[in-house]
């Protein structure tokens, strides 16, 4: 009885003390503000199904680069909320024009977004590329300008050599880590996690298994232990009465 | 943070229900000829208008329009519960000549597109305490796309103001 107590202790004492500690920091997730606190860590993100997968593809724009990661678009790796397939990125009287292959978002100087151009402006076909000046190509091959004011988008007479077509560049291990670490998708409250970690969710589907095994365990060590103590009673009740008899027996 | 589902919206997914392409909805609005648009360029205190007449800043700050002179319409969207419902307004002097729900994402609430419920907007006008001049029905299960086209129906009048 006494070993098998004792290994069933052994066994459980590391899932005992993270569902213990868990349990306690959920038990005042109000108070540690848990349920407002964002895990940064890109690698529980990406865990949560939240990180950017595939490669990001970056287009300079003067001393500023525009990042297309996982649809998302990031301007000197900070989070535009904006989505799109980037074909190009240009400069533009007031800032500058991601130009989407469905749409093309232009930005203030500041990075806010001006407006939205989409099918209401822009001409019917995917946009394959962009160039400087305000010109897009479509898939089609056919050339078209927008105006100064972006107000119209207009099919042009011009050949595609003749333009400074706006092309990607490699993305730094500096500016890829920025985008991941301020990346959060929907976000991941600490709360969330803490629980998962507490059911054993967040090991996978093994993990919810192992905690209940767990907590079998520890059922089966309360008995355990309750038998030791009763019987550890027992013995050092008799023990103590042996002893009286064995004192009165002296003392007669 | 409302703004980011807002800007996403540009090209409508395969799951909307488009009742009519906004190009569809301009053309059909000028017989067939789409005038040449002009943009409102919104300020930081014509945001603020914005805010107290529908509660957040628009999602973008220059907003276009589609004018022959005398009339003028507008494409725009605002949140219903959860999705973006892409709307289109004619407006002309400070009055609405029809609201049109052109694509509708979410998945109850459509029968704001029912002409017994847009109709209800015509003639309507913006009054000086940010409310509108007629008073729009709800419909029972479709509280907040109801409240979603009056918003709308306050930011086009507004929005006409400043062109």
């Amino acid at each position: 009885m006494r070993h098998v107590h004792r290994w069933v202790g052994f066994v459980i004492v590391c899932p005992l003390l993270i569902v213990s500690f868990t349990g306690v920091l959920l038990n005042h997730a109000d108070d540690l503000s848990l349920n407002e606190r964002q895990v940064s860590s890109p690698w529980l993100l990406h865990r949560y199904g939240m990180g950017l997968s595939g490669e990001p593809v970056s287009f300079p724009i003067g001393q500023r680069a525009v990042t297309s990661w996982a649809g998302q678009l990031f301007l000197n790796g900070t989070g535009l909320g904006l989505t799109g397939e980037v074909t190009g990125v240009t400069a533009t009287p007031d800032g500058i024009s991601i130009v989407c292959s469905d749409a093309v978002h232009l930005l203030a100087e500041n990075g806010t977004l001006l407006e939205t151009l989409d099918q209401t402006t822009l001409p019917e076909g995917r946009i394959r590329r962009a160039a400087r000046g305000g010109y897009i190509q479509l898939e089609d091959e056919s050339i078209w300008q927008f105006t100064g004011d972006y107000l119209e988008c207009l099919p042009v007479d011009k050949a595609a050599a003749d333009l400074a077509w706006s092309t990607s560049g490699t993305t730094s291990g500096q500016l890829r880590k920025q985008i991941s670490q301020g990346y959060s998708g929907g976000g991941l409250p600490w709360s969330r996690l803490l629980l998962d970690i507490h059911s054993g969710r967040f090991f996978g589907p093994i993990g919810r298994w192992l905690v209940d095994g767990c907590v079998l365990l520890l059922v089966v060590l309360s008995i355990t232990g309750l038998r030791l103590g009763i019987r550890n009673y027992r013995n050092k009740a008799t023990e103590s009465r042996g002893q009286q008899n064995l004192n009165q027996s002296a003392s007669r | 943070m409302i703004m980011i589902p807002l800007l996403f919206l540009a090209t409508a997914s395969a799951q909307d229900d488009v009742y009519q392409k906004p190009s569809e909805f301009i053309g059909e609005t000028f017989g067939g000829n789409a005038p040449k648009a002009g943009a409102v360029t919104l300020t930081k205190a014509q945001q603020g208008e914005i805010k107290k007449l529908i509660g957040r800043f628009y999602s973008s700050n220059r907003v276009r329009y589609w004018t022959d002179g005398k009339k003028a319409a507008w494409i725009l969207e605002e949140i219903g519960k959860t999705k973006p419902i892409t709307i289109g307004c004619v407006t002309s002097a400070g009055k609405i000549v029809r609201i049109t729900v052109l694509i509708y994402r979410e998945s109850h609430g459509w029968e704001v597109k029912q002409p017994f419920f847009t109709n209800q907007f015509r003639n309507t006008a913006l009054k000086s305490d940010g409310k509108l001049s007629a008073s729009i029905d709800n419909i029972a299960g479709a509280t907040l796309s109801t409240r979603a086209m009056r918003k709308m129906a306050k930011l086009a009048l507004y929005l006409d103001k400043q062109r």
